[in-house]
């Protein structure tokens, strides 16, 4: 591992000594990967991804790493069909229908059938990479009885609540969408009640958790596989996900290739390694989420708790397109008053 | 003239625009909700910024004490602290479970406007002291030996020296301030306790991220810009024009009469400090002291941050003088040139045109426009390199502008009558003027040290700045190094500041 | 009676004056250089020395500028351009501008005394150098302090204005019976005032003589030697 690092390291010194000065060489076998920042991190699962296909491929993966999900999209949407990009790793469930309309999306032709998520995966843009659920994290030691459900948070007035805003971040969209799949009509009325214990909400997940890890709030709005990081990285047990009895919102992680990729052969054999254990078993402990194939390894326990099988709210995903400008509007109305 | 880029970036954007559709945003609620309380917000913080800057600059002015330089100099660093950084720091502090809860057992309503204001004036305070004490350079030691020998106690010395030349400074302070504050994004958000809450700049982020409505942030950022051009237009109206006097006595300071008044005055100045500025301060340095900090140091990814950090704010930093020189040559040019005067102090507002204009957007203009160029995003360096030095432009042009307009009254008619011209110029008024120039320029490199948007948006392969690494950190649960990593972040852009105003600013010049 | 013996060392400068001053007007002679502003800004309190220096038995030396019973006028920044003429004169007597009566009407008194009435409201830019220079001596007027120092104050003002001021600045003296002190590089200065010369030489007092000598058949070798010099370099 440490040897491994020390290697990405210095090759990333090293590009950024040529690359940063222009002229980026334009070898044959160099597969560009857009992705998020912390994917493509020392302690995300990039690096090892990157060695586990190089070994196969005989070729270079370029992680170019942008400031979040959102920002992958908005780049090659600004990049258009100049873009250097062949995969984009790093799309989520609620993104993928704008990311077709933009129409620079080739089909990828790989085998879902392996993809273990509830109900199966067909659609033949994306390929999934990863997945979690959204969750409420708190901190056991100091919230003696912590809520069983979504409801309880939203009606119980002593919680001190902190969440994302869903105009600029992924979880805030998926709270948003987990409170309308929950409430429906009557969501608007449970932004209010939830408003008025709410500390704040934040711009992005860092602001938000790190206000959490400080104290200020009880619960925090993160993923199902939060505490596992804890337990594993910090051997810190106390802070856990508040269960949900009307069920949890998914977050699924998605890769797609581009119809101008530059190196389209590269990019078809990097989507389906996707699907294979030399990617997925990087995904737990390195992107804190869960894999999307059975692996033969098991997890770490500390997975156990995001692992518990729970009902699954998915709004359709056309749906979620058309309706999520009007839900945010909703949203804004009622935590406004 | 480099200024265009803003404007051109906007354009880009408008492009897109339709114009039809604009007057369906200008029907929402909520965009004028928005619209007030940015600028309630913006309004409460930049006057309460200079209200304690004033005392605050006045205090520092006038007394030497133990840790005077260095809390100048921390000064000078307050607005290079990311913001996420910054409120933690501020939660710490006044937080549910803060330092002040825990010795007064007070607990502050910190999520709301209290929040907002205070991470403002942390923000903003330290900037207006050195603004003001800029201001402060300006007066000519001939008043203060006449304030010596008639008796003037601090009182009268800041109603009839100080103030006619603070007067001067503030309007420019209060919009460089209040445009800050305006468009100020995370820390609204962060600390405004819900979306009521909220500035434009929030719109704009959305509606270019994740909406990628180019029409409507367009719309929008026009309408941040109106609003503050409107906003600057006002206040430049009510401003007093900049009549600098001349006096040709070197630097020399005479003690003002001392008094128990001003003595309470300056502790309560003292104190205001005390409590806006440090405390935050302290919780952001705190990590320095855990086993944490020193783990950190030895990542190697720390130290290619750091480099890829200084190799983008060298050049961005030299650009910006560069730009922030030929602005500050042309308006001079412009003075006492009849019809061309009034394009002086024009420029500068100019200048000042690039702050109203959200990051994001100028950053995804230039974005457009070069990609409509043709041109590789492999240049991606020159370009944040650029947007850096574009950003930083408004900050070299208040450190440098007052300085240049008092060197042209004084010598203008001695140089034009021995004409002395360009190089030979360069060189008689470089003594008095490296100081203005080293405090550009420090500023310059700080602002492009610290920046996040722009490398955020064109960065790439492997560009990871040293904001960029703390974000990462954040991003992936590890709060503690992040914590560690600003602390470097800080302590460089202190070290870089100290040794800026050195060496290019002279030693003697540096203590002011 | 004025008693100096004062100290003051900077770099290779060592001044060391030792002199007695008598009411009237004393003119401090001497070329650039040799320490006649030292010693005003000496007696004035702006810049810091060691030694004696008394004023009718009271001890000056550790009172700092304001609170020593003299006015000093420099050769510019005498004013403060951001007030107006009024208001320059009246700081003069309260420096948070609150007067009394009674002082309102010394301001006025001395605005008529030098002329500037008129002028009350307008701002020193608006004055040309004579008439703001006579806004300083206003000030003076008001102060009521016994001792006037005028380091060449006029010295950037024409030959007839100048002429007019050094009469103004005579008349003042005397009429307030002022020990003053005037620096010059003109001796005919000196002569047009009358009153007492003190010659100075590298921080030293090396002759200190009635005025008319500089004109008399027998002017002492230290005078000659330093007018021919001056006419020589002004020649």
């Amino acid at each position: 591992m440490k040897k491994l690092s020390f290697r990405t390291c210095s090759s990333i010194a090293l590009a950024t000594v040529t690359l940063s000065f222009s002229v980026l060489s334009s070898a044959a076998q160099t597969l560009n990967v857009y992705t998020y920042d912390s994917f493509a991190s020392d302690w995300g699962p990039g690096p090892k991804i990157k060695e586990n296909f190089e070994k196969q491929c005989d070729c270079e993966v370029n992680f170019v790493a942008l400031d979040s999900s959102v920002g992958i999209l908005s780049r090659v949407q600004l990049e258009g069909n100049s873009s250097s990009a062949d995969v984009l790793l790093g799309l989520d469930l609620n993104l993928m229908q704008a990311a077709k309309k933009s129409g620079l999306l080739a089909e990828h032709g790989v085998d879902t059938s392996v993809v273990n998520l509830e109900g199966g995966w067909s659609d033949k843009v994306f390929v999934p990479f990863d997945h979690g659920h959204f969750a409420f994290i708190y901190n056991s030691e100091t919230l003696a009885n912590p809520p069983k459900s979504l409801a309880e948070i939203v009606e119980n007035q002593d919680l001190r609540v902190i969440y994302q805003d869903p105009r600029t971040s992924t979880p805030g969209l998926g709270l948003l969408l987990w409170m309308k799949s929950v409430y429906g009509d009557k969501a608007a009325s449970a932004w209010s009640k939830l408003a008025s214990h709410t500390v704040t909400v934040t711009k992005g997940w860092s602001d938000a958790y790190g206000l959490f890890l400080k104290g200020e709030a009880d619960l925090v709005l993160s993923y199902t596989t939060s505490p596992a990081y804890h337990i594993v990285a910090e051997g810190e047990t106390k802070y856990q996900a508040i269960e949900a009895k009307e069920g949890r919102y998914p977050q699924v992680e998605v890769a797609a290739m581009m119809k101008s990729a530059p190196n389209k052969a590269l990019a078809e054999r990097f989507m389906s390694f996707i699907l294979t254990s030399g990617f997925q078993s990087t995904i737990a402990t390195g992107n804190w989420m869960l894999p999307v194939i059975d692996l033969e390894q098991p997890l770490p326990d500390a997975f156990a708790s995001a692992m518990k099988p729970s009902t699954n709210l998915v709004l359709p995903a056309d749906q979620v397109a058309e309706q999520r400008k009007a839900w945010v509007n909703e949203w804004l109305n009622a935590t406004t008053e | 003239m480099f200024v265009c880029i803003g404007a051109f970036s906007l354009m880009a954007l408008l492009r897109y625009s339709d114009v039809a559709e604009w007057s369906s945003f200008l029907s929402q609620p909520y965009l004028w909700r928005l619209i007030r309380f940015s600028l309630w917000q913006a309004l409460l913080s930049s006057l309460l910024s200079l209200v304690i800057a004033v005392p605050v600059a006045s205090c520092l002015f006038h007394r030497s004490f133990w840790g005077r330089s260095f809390l100048l100099q921390l000064f000078s660093v307050s607005m290079v602290v990311p913001s996420i950084v910054a409120i933690l720091g501020i939660v710490v502090v006044y937080g549910r479970t803060g330092w002040l809860a825990q010795i007064s057992g007070i607990e502050l309503p910190l999520y709301g406007l209290t929040g907002i204001l205070l991470a403002h004036v942390f923000f903003n305070m330290p900037l207006a002291v050195r603004l003001l004490l800029q201001a402060y350079a300006l007066i000519p030691s001939g008043q203060w030996r006449q304030a010596y020998q008639l008796g003037f106690d601090r009182w009268s010395a800041f109603r009839f020296i100080e103030w006619s030349y603070l007067r001067k400074a503030l309007p420019g302070a209060f919009v460089l301030i209040f445009m800050l504050c305006f468009s100020s994004f995370a820390v609204v958000l962060s600390l405004g306790g819900g979306p009521k809450s909220s500035t434009l700049e929030v719109a704009i982020y959305q509606a270019l991220r994740f909406d990628f409505d180019l029409n409507k942030a367009s719309f929008l950022a026009l309408l941040q810009v109106l609003i503050c051009t409107v906003i600057a237009l006002f206040v430049y109206k009510l401003a007093p024009v900049n009549h600098q006097d001349s006096s040709l006595l070197a630097q020399s300071r005479f003690p003002i009469r001392d008094s128990y008044g001003a003595k309470a005055l300056d502790v309560i100045a003292f104190l205001c400090v005390l409590v806006f500025v440090l405390p935050p301060f302290i919780a952001i340095f705190d990590p320095m002291f855990s086993t944490q900090f020193l783990q950190t140091l030895g990542s190697l990814r720390l130290w290619q941050a750091v480099l890829v950090s200084l190799k983008i704010a060298f050049p961005a930093a030299f650009i910006s003088l560069l730009l922030g020189l030929s602005f500050c040559v042309l308006a001079r040019y412009c003075m006492g040139k009849g019809k061309l005067d009034i394009w002086s102090t024009k420029l500068e507002q100019v200048g000042n045109l690039i702050l109203m204009v959200p990051g994001l957007v100028i950053a995804t203009g230039l974005f457009l426009w070069l990609r409509d160029f043709g041109l590789s995003f492999s240049s991606s360096y020159w370009i944040v390199v650029w947007v850096n030095a574009v950003m930083a432009l408004p900050f070299v042009l208040r450190c440098m502008m007052p300085c240049f307009y008092q060197q042209e009254r004084r010598f203008r008619h001695l140089y034009s009558s021995l004409g002395v011209q360009a190089w030979s110029r360069c060189k008689i008024e470089w003594p008095l003027v490296r100081s203005a120039v080293a405090q550009a320029f420090a500023f310059a490199l700080l602002l492009s040290l610290g920046d996040m948007g722009v490398i955020a948006l064109f960065g790439s392969q492997g560009m990871v700045s040293l904001p960029l690494y703390l974000f990462q950190l954040i991003g992936a649960y590890r709060l503690e190094e992040g914590a560690c990593v600003a602390v470097v972040l800080i302590l460089l852009c202190l070290g870089l500041y100290v040794l800026f105003s050195r060496i290019v600013g002279g030693k003697w010049h540096a203590q002011g | 009676m004025l008693k100096v013996d004062l100290k003051y060392d900077w770099e290779r400068f060592h001044a060391h004056y030792q002199v007695q001053i008598d009411q009237g007007i004393t003119t401090l002679l001497g070329a650039s250089g040799e320490g006649k502003s030292t010693l005003l800004h000496l007696l004035g309190g702006f810049l810091p020395g060691r030694g004696v220096l008394d004023f009718q038995r009271e001890p000056l030396l550790a009172l700092p500028a304001y609170k020593r019973p003299i006015s000093t006028l420099f050769q510019s920044d005498n004013l403060f351009p951001q007030l107006t003429v009024w208001q320059n004169v009246a700081i003069g007597v309260s420096p948070h501008l609150r007067l009394s009566a009674e002082q309102g009407e010394r301001v006025a008194w001395a605005l008529e005394q030098t002329q500037l009435a008129a002028k009350a409201n307008a701002y020193p830019q608006a004055l040309s150098g004579g008439q703001a220079q006579r806004v300083a001596i206003a000030r003076v007027l008001v102060r009521k302090k016994p001792i006037l120092l005028l380091d060449e104050p006029f010295s950037a003002l024409d030959p007839a204005l100048r002429e007019e001021m050094l009469f103004l600045v005579k008349q003042v003296t005397e009429d307030f019976s002022l020990t003053t002190l005037l620096v010059s590089h003109l001796p005919s200065e000196a002569l047009l005032v009358g009153g007492r010369v003190i010659l100075i030489e590298q921080g030293r007092v090396v002759a200190h003589e009635a005025a008319d000598v500089l004109d008399s058949a027998q002017t002492p070798i230290a005078f000659t030697q330093y007018l021919g010099e001056s006419k020589s370099s002004t020649s």
